[in-house]
């Protein structure tokens, strides 16, 4: 029954002119009779299941709306057959007529999406749409850590002996990815233990958890005392109001260890089972049986979801009063809460989980960078590059700065040992401060060591990989994957004396079959070649001048940092939504398909209305139906 | 021969004292492919003289051989090459193009630790060095740094640091000292506390939808372990793990330690590659002579790993290197860097050898695969692999040998081989066609 509404939502959602799209025998827009036939038989040569080329697999999508949760797939081919790259020179060419009706239903189909604004429409029309599937989220090591802090007024990082969780997306916080598994419960019990432990063993600073559990040892505290303090206990625990049934339940167990044992060491079994229980351990949201569309979540699990997407960490007092005073809170509430927290220095978790993990940053740290090569690279110069880049993203997150700042800023945050590795001039010490710069070859997380060493190898440079990570994370189109038997970058490179990487990797491209992917990514790394494996200035690369020119086929060419940072704000609004796709993700926990395709253009239609600012961005995640809605399981 | 590390372990486990000690299995994986041109033997049959990478195996080449010719047909995929090489290796079918991970099934490993998880405190172990990175082109990055599955969507998680492992095993007991139980009694407490926690589980198991309810079973499965051990601990509160470090003799050859670098505190994971792995393998040794696993996996790096080698002179990052187009320089690198991880692999075979056990050692017990998914790092081709084994299987099988087969034969048929070995018959594992027999004696 679930399945056929979700479809059903789907398509009077995103398909204006669905009724032609499903017409007649002759109509030229019917993806049934004619369209997908063309498609069939023009692309599957290359692109079906068996041969997807270049990585895109058009023939999966048999219907109109499996195309439209590909749609980024299918608006690539649109580009492709219009500019006539595809098919490509050797196959068979489409004839016009087809080739017209085809692009014609593309744009048709892909563009016209209806939308309808969620911060102005009634719950009755957003619980018409598809807020995507109900998912369990365990708590990551961050989130984890952060959450027995708060919980339990200690500060322990118990999460050190977990097993690194997953990325998917490159996060960490994918509910999906986030499989729970028997070594990990055993590690969860044993930490549960650790902080047990620890919480009694903190006597030196006042702590009211405590106090409230363990500080009754006259004796025998009576079970009416010691059952409210378990009940608020478990509720902080659970993140929610608990039902007596449960607290009874615990207070049993409780009473049964009693019989044997004093009450320090039979409420420590309490918490134990309380810390250990999948309430704690995963967000769990609460069915509503009597929904059949989706439905607004509670105001607990609302605070939940806002609190662990900025914070990693369980809601605090401000949010918890908001929840139990208002069955629903206000979107005015919300915004208002939004802008608090990225202001609040616990938005550093979001730091951490979001941008870092977003720019690979996260990889720094076990980066081996070559210091025979790099005799300057050290654990100093190392702690000043990432609080750069720590300073950038802190003034981002809490002043609600401009997020094309990540591209080009005219500011950054230097250290004596970053300012001397920079070449800049000035009064430096052991603290990074806020500099203005005068020239624009730093300022930016593209121009900043920090990333610059990640995405180079230990002891070179990386064209490429830097140029890809630009193509892909920052502009949302990744080159295709390399074929195969890759032909030799560098047989005659030592025939006639030094060649620089870029000569080696331009004699790579005229290969035709390297040429077509690299083409879409080299020329980024290129512009960024001035700038060595360690991210300091060069002029030269193995003696020969660095020549830090890139150009798109038939584009006009960009040379050098300041050329790639106007090129890349040139494409702001591809950046944009690469970057709101990405903090969807982030904020949601799952990847985004066709059906959050309103979601993602209204929190760049945010971005675009208000100077590029990334408070309002955030705050059209936290209004969006996916971020505030939920359904019921399918197959419960 | 009396053996009092088995005597304790089998009287723990009331066998008797006749039974043929248990086959223990492992499966080790490097990444990014070898240099072929270094690792294959040249005659076909004997091995008289070892190729360069495989050289450091001569103090125990009668107990692995080298086989030619496997392929992972199902490592292959469009549009990328690590990902379901790792991913894959070891379940026998595609990984999904996608960036949560789903593979066809259980790995070979986990499909054996299924049956005989029961009779060890520890069901398996997943080992590592390095955690992964970020995948590629639409596929998760877990694929690289997992080739151990439970099933078709949880990774066996990877447990890196040699301290946290080792605490985790022998409970932070010092080897070598017998001393008395960490558990000293048993609370009906603590089994009152985890069936709260499972009813907890069971109330909420009815609300969730099928991927979800797969992960609730894993939680209960981890709630079991933990009372299994709690169990296993009651009865046997003598541990007979420490006891049984006295009976390596190799136990403390090495520098750095087991006990100077893990206990009491330790850094956990040491700065040098080499005494990294080291340390992982010998508990792994140990976990296997004190019959505390039966199942393993080890990944010297994650599939696609940049990892640079600089004390080896190989200091580009593996993966490019891996790329060598065929320059000497690159050649020469990728052969050292290979040789290392065999050397570490050798030395971990030589001291199962010094081990004894039953009526010969420990490396007549177990039944080891070394290789990879992917043949020459440079093609990505999954034909041809490397691929050996090491271990006598229980008396089940010959080393000493080259055995080169047909080309494209599934590497699936030689996992057949491992599940018999480990007692489990069964007529098709992943795309096998039959059984590889040879290894036998």
């Amino acid at each position: 029954m679930r399945s056929f509404l979700g479809r059903a939502v789907g398509c009077t959602v995103l398909l204006v002119g669905s009724t032609t799209a499903f017409g007649q025998d002759d109509d030229p827009m019917s993806w049934d009779r004619r369209i997908s036939r063309h498609v069939k038989k023009y692309c599957f040569s290359c692109h079906s299941e068996d041969t997807s080329s270049g990585n895109v697999n058009l023939a999966q999508d048999t219907d109109v709306r499996l195309l439209l949760d590909h749609r980024e797939t299918w608006q690539k081919a649109l580009v492709a057959i219009e500019t006539g790259e595809m098919p490509p020179q050797d196959e068979e060419r489409i004839p016009d007529e087809k080739r017209l009706e085809l692009i014609a239903f593309l744009k048709k189909t892909l563009n016209e999406v209806h939308c309808i604004d969620p911060s102005s429409s009634s719950i009755q029309e957003l619980s018409q749409l598809d807020p995507g599937p109900p998912l369990l989220r365990r708590l990551n090591r961050r989130e984890y850590d952060l959450t027995i802090q708060d919980l339990l007024h200690i500060n322990v990082e118990l999460s050190k002996t977990f097993p690194d969780d997953a990325l998917s997306y490159g996060f960490d916080n994918i509910a999906q990815s986030l499989s729970v598994s028997p070594l990990l419960i055993e590690q969860y019990h044993a930490a549960a233990k650790l902080a047990i432990s620890a919480l009694q063993a903190n006597h030196d600073q006042v702590n009211s958890v405590r106090d409230s559990l363990f500080g009754m040892d006259d004796a025998t505290p009576s079970i009416d005392t010691v059952e409210e303090a378990i009940a608020s206990f478990a509720q902080a625990a659970f993140r929610r109001p608990v039902d007596d049934e449960t607290v009874r339940r615990y207070r049993k167990l409780y009473e049964r260890a009693r019989d044997n044992a004093d009450h320090a060491t039979s409420i420590g079994y309490v918490l134990q089972a309380i810390l250990i229980s999948p309430r704690f351990l995963i967000r769990i949201e609460q069915n509503q049986l009597d929904q059949e569309a989706a439905y607004p979540v509670d105001s607990h699990e609302l605070i939940n979801r806002l609190s662990y997407f900025l914070w990693s960490r369980p809601p605090d007092q401000e949010l918890r009063t908001i929840a139990a005073g208002e069955s629903t809170i206000s979107l005015a509430t919300l915004n208002q809460q939004v802008a608090r927290m990225l202001a609040d220095p616990r938005s550093d978790a979001l730091i951490e989980g979001f941008f870092e993990h977003w720019f690979d940053l996260h990889q720094f740290e076990s980066h081996a960078v070559n210091t025979e090569a790099f005799p300057a690279f050290n654990m100093q110069l190392q702690q000043s590059m990432l609080a750069e880049v720590r300073g950038l993203f802190r003034e981002l997150v809490r002043q609600n700065g401009k997020v094309t700042d990540l591209l080009s800023a005219d500011h950054t945050y230097l250290d004596a040992t970053l300012a001397r590795h920079y070449g800049i001039d000035g009064d430096f010490g052991d603290e990074p401060k806020r500099v203005a710069l005068s020239d624009r070859r730093r300022g930016g997380i593209l121009s900043s060591a920090m990333w610059l060493t990640t995405i180079s190898d230990p002891g070179r440079t990386n064209v490429p990989r830097r140029g890809n990570f630009i193509a892909g994370q920052i502009l949302g189109t990744p080159a295709p994957p390399a074929p195969p038997n890759v032909p030799a970058l560098e047989t005659v490179a030592t025939r006639d004396g030094p060649r620089s990487l870029r000569q080696r990797l331009e004699q790579h491209r005229a290969d035709a079959t390297c040429a077509t992917c690299h083409a879409k990514m080299d020329p980024w790394g290129f512009a960024l070649e001035n700038y060595d494996a360690i991210g300091k200035w060069r002029a030269e690369d193995n003696s020969v001048p660095v020549d830090a020119m890139g150009q798109f086929n038939g584009q006009e060419p960009f040379v050098g940092p300041e050329g790639l940072k106007n090129a890349l704000l040139d494409r702001k609004q591809e950046f944009i939504r690469s970057f709101a796709k990405n903090l969807l993700i982030y904020a949601l926990g799952r990847g985004v398909s066709g059906i959050d395709e309103c979601t993602i253009r209204s929190i760049v239609k945010s971005g675009l209305e208000n100077e590029d600012r990334l408070l309002p961005m955030v705050q059209s995640i936290v209004q969006s139906v996916p971020f505030r809605f939920r359904v019921n399981p399918i197959d419960r | 021969m009396t053996i009092p590390g088995l005597r304790l372990l089998s009287s723990a486990r009331g066998a008797s004292s006749t039974e043929r000690p248990p086959v223990r299995t492992a499966f080790f994986y490097v990444p990014n492919g070898v240099n072929m041109a270094d690792w294959r033997p040249t005659d076909s049959e004997r091995m008289d003289e070892l190729p360069t990478i495989l050289k450091s195996l001569a103090p125990v080449k009668d107990r692995v051989s080298v086989i030619s010719n496997f392929a992972a047909e199902h490592c292959h995929a469009t549009g990328a090459s690590h990902e379901p090489a790792g991913g894959g290796f070891l379940v026998g079918a595609h990984c999904k193009h996608s960036e949560v991970p789903e593979v066809g099934n259980a790995s070979v490993d986990q499909w054996i630790a299924r049956k005989h998880g029961q009779n060890t405190p520890i069901e398996s172990l997943a080992l590592g060095i390095d955690p992964g990175h970020r995948g590629d082109h639409g596929y998760s990055g877990t694929y690289m740094s997992h080739i151990s599955w439970r099933n078709k969507s949880t990774p066996v998680p990877l447990e890196l640091n040699p301290k946290h492992l080792y605490h985790r095993l022998f409970h932070g007991q010092a080897p070598n000292k017998r001393s008395s139980p960490a558990q000293t009694s048993i609370d009906s407490i603590d089994s009152n506390v985890l069936d709260l926690v499972r009813e907890d589980a069971n109330r909420l198991q009815r609300q969730l939808g099928y991927s979800d309810r797969l992960k609730m079973e894993e939680y209960m499965e981890g709630i079991r372990g933990i009372e299994k051990r709690i169990n296993i601990a009651a009865q046997d509160s003598h541990s007979h793990h420490q006891d049984s470090f006295r009976d390596d003799p190799h136990a403390h050859d090495d520098d750095p330690g087991i006990d100077k670098l893990i206990i009491p505190d330790g850094k956990g994971i040491p700065s040098i590659y080499a005494d990294h792995v080291n340390l992982m393998l010998d508990i792994l040794v140990t976990a296997f002579q004190t019959d505390t696993t039966r199942v393993a996996s080890f990944l010297f790096s994650y599939e696609k790993s940049g990892r640079s080698y600089p004390q080896l002179d190989a200091p580009g990052a593996h993966h490019s290197t891996s790329h060598h187009q065929n320059e000497e320089k690159n050649l020469s690198q990728l052969t050292r860097i290979n040789c290392h991880h065999m050397e570490l692999f050798s030395r971990m075979l030589q001291r199962m050898a010094a081990i004894p056990e039953g009526a010969g050692t420990l490396l007549d017990n177990v039944a080891i695969l070394y290789g990879c998914g992917i043949s020459d790092g440079n093609s990505h081709s999954n034909e041809d692999l490397p691929i050996l084994v090491a271990g006598g299987a229980g008396g089940r099988w010959q080393g000493g040998r080259h055995l080169k087969l047909d080309t494209k034969t599934p590497i699936c048929n030689l996992y057949l081989e491992f599940l018999q070995a480990m007692g489990i018959e069964q007529s098709s594992f992943g795309d096998s066609t039959e059984r590889f027999q040879r290894l036998s004696v």
